[in-house]
C-alpha cells in the first residue's frame, strides 16, 4: 500500500508541474487551471496503476516501461480532445512529456516506494 | 654436515609432532597451520561424519598457564554463537596430557589471501561487514578479541566470514561473569603491562601494555587496521580513508564508540549516503548526491529538454 501512496503522491506532484509548464505557452495560458488539474487527476491515475504494478512486479526496469506506457497512453486519451479555440490536436506536445512524466513516475516509485511487507503464510 | 634434506626433516618433525588421537574420537588428517603456541590439525570426527579442526598445545602443559589459555579461549567461543565465529565442538585432553579442542573445519583463504585476488572494492566491504557483525556480537557478550588482523579471519567458498584465534580474548571489566564465569576476568596471561598483539593492528594503549585500559575501542582500532588493509591496493575514495582514521585516532575517544557505530558508516558510504567521519564540501556533497540519484536526475534533465524544445518550435 505504501508503493500505492507514494505513486499517486510523485504522480500528483509530477502531473501539477507539468501542467504548469503549460504558462510558457500564452495560446493557452488562460487555461492554466483547468489543464493543471487535469494533468494532475492524469498523473495521480498513472500513478495508482503504477503503484499496483510496482506491488506484483519488483523489477525496477520493468516498473519504469509501465510508467512510460501508462503515461503514453493517458496522454494519448488527453491529447484525443482538440483545443476548444483552434480545432487542433497537440499529440507530440501532450504525449511525449507524458510519457516521460510517468516513466518519471514509474522509476521514482521502484526506487525510492517503500517496500511492501510479504504476508506471512497461515 | 647434513644426513637428511631440509625437506625430509621438515617432514620427520612435523610426524613426531603429530598428535596421538588414540584416547578420542578423532582420526588425524594432517596439519592445516602452526601458531605460537598451538598447532591446528585437520581431523576427521567418525561420529558425526565431519570433518573438524582441532587445535592443539604444542606442549604437555597439564595444569599450567597455556592449557589455561587453550580451555578459557575454548570457553569463551562456545559463549559466541555467531555465524561469524566458528563454534567450539569439544574440549579434551590427549594421552600426552597436551589440551586440544575441536571446532569448525572452515576451508577457503585467510583474508589477507583473499585480499589479494579479490579487487572488487564493494566485495572487500562486504567481507569487511561481516567482520565487523562478528566483533560487534562479541563485544555485546563482554568480550574483547585484542588480536584482530587479516590473518585471524577465514572467507569460505559461499562467502562465509569466520573471526579465528580468539586466544587473546579478553571478557570486558565488569563482564567478567557474563562472558567467563569460571576463569579468571582477564586471563592468566594478560596482567598489567603485559603487551599482546600484533604491530600494525593493536591500538596504542594495547601496544602500550595498559591492559586495564582495553576496550571495545581497540577492538574497533583494529577492525580500522583490517579496513585499511583492505583498500590498500584500490584508488581508495576519501570518505573510506576517513572512516579507517577515525576508527584508528590515537585517542580512544575520537574514536568510533563501538563497532556497530564504524559499521554504520561503511554502510551508509555504500548506500551513497554522508558518512560521519567525513565532513564534504558542498561540491562532493552534490557529486554525491548526482552519483546516488544519476537516473532520476537524467529523467528530470531529459524531460526539461523536451519540455524546452516543445515550446521552443511550438513558437516559431
Amino acid at each position: 500500500m505504501k508503493k500505492i501512496g507514494f505513486a499517486v503522491i510523485v504522480g500528483a506532484i509530477l502531473g501539477a508541474l507539468d501542467g504548469l509548464t503549460a504558462w510558457f505557452e500564452p495560446a493557452v495560458r488562460d487555461q492554466i487551471g483547468t489543464i493543471v488539474m487535469l494533468s494532475s487527476l492524469k498523473s495521480v491515475f498513472a500513478g495508482l496503476l503504477i503503484g499496483i504494478f510496482a506491488i506484483f512486479v519488483s523489477k525496477r526496469v520493468a516498473i519504469a516501461l509501465f510508467g512510460l506506457g501508462v503515461g503514453l497512453i493517458l496522454a494519448y486519451l488527453v491529447a484525443m480532445a482538440p483545443d476548444p479555440k483552434t480545432g487542433e490536436h497537440y499529440y507530440a506536445q501532450i504525449m511525449v512529456p507524458g510519457a516521460i512524466v510517468g516513466l518519471l513516475v514509474g522509476y521514482a516509485t521502484a526506487r525510492y516506494g517503500s517496500t511492501t511487507t510479504a504476508a506471512t503464510p497461515a | 654436515m647434513s644426513w637428511l634434506s631440509d625437506d625430509a626433516l621438515a617432514r620427520l618433525r612435523s610426524a613426531a609432532s603429530a598428535p596421538d588421537l588414540s584416547g578420542t574420537r578423532y582420526r588425524l588428517i594432517g596439519e592445516v597451520g602452526r601458531g605460537g603456541m598451538c598447532t591446528v590439525f585437520l581431523a576427521d570426527d567418525p561420529v558425526l561424519e565431519r570433518r573438524v579442526a582441532l587445535k592443539v598445545l604444542d606442549v604437555p602443559d597439564t595444569d599450567g598457564d597455556l592449557a589455561l589459555r587453550l580451555a578459557r579461549e575454548a570457553k569463551i567461543l562456545a559463549r559466541l554463537e555467531h555465524p561469524g565465529i566458528a563454534p567450539v565442538h569439544d574440549v579434551g585432553r590427549l594421552p600426552d596430557g597436551r589440551v586440544f579442542y575441536a571446532m569448525q573445519y572452515v576451508e577457503g583463504p585467510r583474508l589477507d589471501a583473499f585480499a589479494a585476488t579479490t579487487r572488487n572494492l564493494l566485495d572487500r566491504l562486504r567481507v569487511f561487514q561481516r567482520i565487523v557483525e562478528a566483533v560487534a556480537f562479541a563485544h555485546d557478550r563482554g568480550i574483547l578479541h585484542r588480536d584482530l588482523k587479516p590473518e585471524n579471519v577465514m572467507v569460505g567458498p559461499f562467502g562465509q566470514v569466520l573471526v579465528m584465534d580468539w586466544g587473546l580474548a579478553k571478557a570486558l571489566a565488569g563482564d567478567e561473569q557474563r562472558a567467563s564465569p569460571s576463569s579468571t576476568p582477564a586471563g592468566p596471561h594478560t596482567g598489567h603491562g603485559a603487551v599482546l598483539g600484533t604491530p600494525g593492528y593493536m591500538s596504542p594503549e594495547q601496544a602500550r601494555g595498559e591492559v586495564s585500559r582495553l576496550d571495545v575501542r581497540s577492538d574497533v582500532y583494529a577492525l580500522g587496521a583490517i579496513l585499511r588493509f583492505l583498500l590498500k591496493s584500490d584508488d581508495v575514495p576519501r570518505p573510506l580513508l576517513a572512516v579507517c582514521a577515525q576508527a584508528m585516532a590515537d585517542d580512544r575517544d575520537d574514536r568510533y564508540p563501538g563497532a556497530l557505530a564504524l559499521n554504520a558508516d561503511v554502510t551508509r558510504w555504500l548506500n551513497g549516503q554522508r558518512v560521519d567521519a567525513y565532513p564534504e564540501s558542498l561540491l562532493q556533497k552534490a557529486s554525491r548526491l548526482y552519483t546516488r540519484h544519476k537516473a532520476a536526475v537524467w529523467l528530470i534533465v531529459t524531460y526539461l529538454v523536451v519540455r524546452g524544445s516543445i515550446l521552443f518550435f511550438s513558437r516559431r
